[in-house]
């Protein structure tokens, strides 16, 4: 039950699997608990944007090599 | 074997894209290399080979093809620095408590979830990596990952499973 929990808490799971996942979840605490902690958890991951480049290495990396390789 | 595909861009177009992606490869990088510096070498080396490897790109999922030589070139990094040790898998213990997860207060929880992330073995943290903290699709993973879409969600639902798993223990340890 556990991955297609997590393939309806992705949005991945269509169809009967997807229309299975939540109808069950409905009835059983145990894996309605899974499904929404799931989907936190998953919520939480696309939010995370803390390790964005500072300017100045956007800046480095916008200039490097390749850069020249490409004008050349 | 390479060419050019008619769906190549333009060199003008292809610079653009690579700019564009660019805040992508450096936090895939940085989430995979654990530092900085690393990361910043690694996104400059995946840039060039990308440059000079152009006329291999077919036109399409550009993101999927840079995250590949990302990969690659990580791989080789770890081979040829002798890179730390993996962490050694842990045995998955799930909560014996099926309420503890409303005790989690989640803006708590959420920087703690990216040091866990942070201390995943290499392979399930591209995989959440790639699919739940950039948002690729199980097909844009598979092609950036080359492996078949099956192990991109085994690797993403085992991922996800220790994550979940270690923030049990962190609650846990909190309400003792």
């Amino acid at each position: 039950m556990e991955p297609l929990l997590q393939a309806a808490a992705d949005g991945s799971a269509k169809g009967l699997g997807k229309w299975y996942a939540e109808k069950h979840a409905e009835g059983c605490d145990r894996c309605a608990n899974y499904l929404a902690t799931t989907k936190e958890t998953i919520a939480e991951l696309r939010a995370a944007k803390d390790l964005e480049p500072t300017p100045e290495v956007v800046e480095r990396l916008a200039t490097g090599e390749w850069r020249q390789e490409v004008t050349s | 074997m390479s060419r050019v595909s008619d769906l190549s861009p333009s060199p003008a177009a292809f610079e653009r894209e690579l700019l564009n992606e660019m805040p992508v490869l450096y936090r895939v990088a940085r989430r995979l290399t654990g530092n900085d510096s690393d990361a910043e070498d690694l996104v400059g080396q995946v840039l060039l080979i990308a440059v000079r490897s152009r006329t291999s790109f077919d036109g399409r999922h550009l993101r999927s093809w840079l995250v590949k030589i990302l990969k690659n070139e990580r791989l080789g990094q770890i081979r040829r620095r002798q890179s730390r040790p993996e962490v050694q898998m842990e045995e998955i213990v799930e909560p014996s408590d099926e309420g503890f997860w409303e005790k989690i207060r989640w803006r708590e929880v959420g920087d703690r979830l990216l040091v866990e992330l942070d201390r995943l073995p290499e392979e399930y943290r591209m995989a959440v990596v790639l699919c739940d903290v950039e948002g690729m699709s199980y097909d844009e993973a598979c092609l950036a990952m080359e492996v078949p879409v099956g192990t991109v969600r085994s690797r993403l639902f085992r991922g996800r499973r220790i994550l979940r798993s270690r923030l049990a223990h962190l609650v846990g340890e909190e309400n003792q």
